[in-house]
């Protein structure tokens, strides 16, 4: 993979593309010069690389565009380091579904968030209007994705809690729940009887505050409780 | 970690490059006496060679159909949805389809596709002319000597 540095005339605007997909770095760095306007000036596959580029040229950039889901981990980290540099904007251009991710982008200091499915001719005029200094997002948006970050953390921090109330033995009944047996297996694995193995369940149930055992199971499989086979 | 410079002399503005290298020069013409290129070079209107776009998401099919375009000029490019693939392979018959998912009617109709980045992963593959070709990580010149090569199988 490399890092591509180019050197930009003095009004142009200067792009670092950060993208692991290298086919599609090259066709949108391909777009930009194509336009008077903009010069990339630097490209890299990766968090590491492009931590290199901002090392190597610290005053290259006016522009980042940055995909989340990178190889060596998530952009936010370095959306916030872009973030610290008061002459850097971020663009996030990610294919990820998950709303609560752009919201952790802006929450971290992007400028803008576009999905990928948008036109590539919306991507180069969203960092034209970054670069004149009009906002990508209202100030109701921002609003909206910072409430929503505050939230998955909240319920993150109560699902810690609840993990932590589950006692060995009831992590046990979980994870024999998460190999698909049933309450006389489950039972029989561990060496105990049926009805002592509803009342771990039930008392699972109430710590979680679910209110079934696919709940349970949902809930152990999404925090990492339980491997699924 | 590769590093590699590069100056607004050593590349052109209206010419993406890699490094210091312009995107690939156009392989030498090369005609084929296969017949199954004989038959796709005789679907071919006027004798362009036809490329469809049924990537995902939009930006890469978009971005990657406007460099092939602007690289490429005489390449006719077609660019679907791609719920639309197998109906536009029967439509356009094209001679090279750059997709996430190859279709059955894909692999059975067209002599050179590209899979690329399927369930958005790094590796890409491709078929070309019934020879696969696995890429951990597929440039946008591998695409272009695709497309050249696709060329010298249609002609």
């Amino acid at each position: 993979m490399a890092v591509i540095e180019n050197h930009a005339g003095e009004h142009s605007t200067r792009i670092l593309l950060v993208e692991d997909h290298a086919s599609f770095r090259q066709a949108l760095a391909f777009m930009f010069e194509r336009e008077q306007e903009f010069v990339v000036t630097g490209q890299a596959g990766s968090l590491a690389e492009a931590r290199a580029f901002m090392r190597k040229v610290p005053d290259g950039v006016d522009v980042a565009v940055v995909d989340l889901a990178l190889p060596d981990g998530d952009g936010y980290e370095l959306i916030e380091e872009l973030a610290s540099r008061p002459d850097v904007m971020t663009l996030v251009l990610s294919a990820s579904l998950e709303p609560a991710r752009f919201a952790r982008a802006v929450e971290a200091g992007a400028s803008g968030v576009l999905h990928k499915s948008a036109a590539i001719g919306e991507v180069v005029e969203a960092v034209r209007r970054l670069k004149s200094g009009e906002a990508l997002l209202s100030p109701a948006e921002v609003i909206e994705m910072l409430r929503m970050v505050s939230r998955k953390r909240q319920e993150e921090y109560e699902a810690q809690r609840a993990i932590a109330k589950l006692t060995p033995r009831e992590r046990q009944v979980l994870q024999a729940l998460g190999e698909g047996l049933d309450s006389k297996d489950i039972a029989e694995k561990l060496h105990i009887t049926v009805e002592t193995e509803r009342t771990h369940m039930v008392n699972i149930l109430g710590k979680l505050d679910v209110h079934s055992r696919l709940q349970a199971l949902v809930f152990a499989a999404r925090h990492g409780l339980v491997e699924i086979r | 970690m590769m590093l590699v410079s590069m100056t607004a002399q050593t590349g052109s503005k209206h010419e993406a490059t890699r490094g210091d290298t312009p995107f690939l020069p156009k392989s030498p013409h090369k005609r084929s006496k296969d017949p199954a290129a004989k038959a796709a070079s005789a679907r071919r209107r006027g004798g362009r060679l036809r490329v469809l776009m049924a990537n995902e998401p939009r930006a890469y099919r978009e971005g990657i159909a406007a460099v092939i375009g602007q690289l490429r000029p005489e390449v006719e490019i077609e660019i679907v949805e791609p719920e639309a693939l197998d109906p536009a392979i029967e439509r356009f018959s094209p001679d090279m389809v750059i997709c996430s998912k190859a279709t059955e009617a894909l692999k059975s109709r067209v002599r050179v596709w590209v899979e690329l980045y399927p369930e958005n992963a790094s590796l890409s593959v491709a078929s070309i002319g019934g020879r696969r070709v696995e890429y951990a990580e597929i440039q946008l010149p591998d695409l272009l000597s695709i497309v050249d090569k696709a060329e010298e199988l249609a002609d």
